[in-house]
């Protein structure tokens, strides 16, 4: 069995999720920064971790080599590493299905200035969005 | 638009106006009840042919759909620069 923190380190109360009971392995709070134990639990959670340190470049493997085994191995590390992704606490898509792709009803508005919207890119506001930044590091949203 | 823009103002203008229709017609691919859309739509629509209409009398027609044939004697569209010409509009 997988330890726990007695609390989650995003500052999350422990309380059950009410839309979505976690997944097996998964806290409460839903948050993956508040595993310090094994991470041998289910294969899903397993293999973000493992893929998030393939492609960091921690794992030591090649790059783009992203098999269960390594996923695995990687995973079986992170017992002795300082886990620095992100929050999602805040994760608004939590309790949806994984795997599925989700494009959110656009409305119209936040319409820019036609010549402003020449030079951005588009003219909604809301899609201004330079990714300037890497997943992990929040990137503009 | 102002009779006193240049050639290039006006092309300019004419690609600001053109990309705010068109974002206004993938919207509306998606949403095509959405009201104030189609009006975003009719306008910028409306600024677009005044302006590729203006062009055209001044510089030559960008479009087939401008090229003024009804007086004219000849075919004047090979006659204006095409766009990957010195003074097209690229």
């Amino acid at each position: 069995m997988p330890e726990y923190k007695t609390s989650c380190s995003c500052g999350a109360a422990r309380t059950p999720i009410s839309r979505v009971q976690p997944a097996a392995g998964q806290s409460g709070c839903g948050c993956r920064n508040d595993r310090m134990g094994n991470t041998n639990n289910t294969g899903g959670m397993s293999n973000r971790m493992g893929y998030s340190n393939t492609r960091m470049g921690n794992s030591g493997s090649p790059a783009g080599y992203n098999s269960r085994r390594t996923a695995q191995y990687t995973g079986n590390r992170m017992n002795n590493m300082a886990v620095s992704c992100p929050s999602t606490c805040d994760d608004q898509l939590e309790g949806l299905p994984i795997g599925m792709g989700y494009v959110p009803w656009q409305v119209w508005q936040d319409i820019c200035d036609a010549q402003e919207g020449l030079q951005i890119g588009t003219i909604f506001a809301q899609l201004d969005k330079p990714f300037t930044e890497c997943a992990c590091g929040g990137g503009r949203k | 638009m102002k009779n006193g823009n240049d050639r290039a103002q006006l092309l300019h203008y004419i690609d600001v106006v053109s990309f705010a229709q068109y974002e206004a017609v993938l919207f509306l691919d998606t949403h095509p009840c959405d009201q104030e859309a189609m009006e975003y739509f009719r306008h910028y629509t409306k600024l677009r042919n005044k302006a590729l209409k203006e062009f055209a009398e001044r510089f030559g027609a960008l479009t087939l759909d401008t090229e003024e044939t009804d007086c004219a004697k000849t075919w004047n569209w090979v006659e204006t620069p095409f766009p990957w010409e010195l003074g097209g509009a690229c």
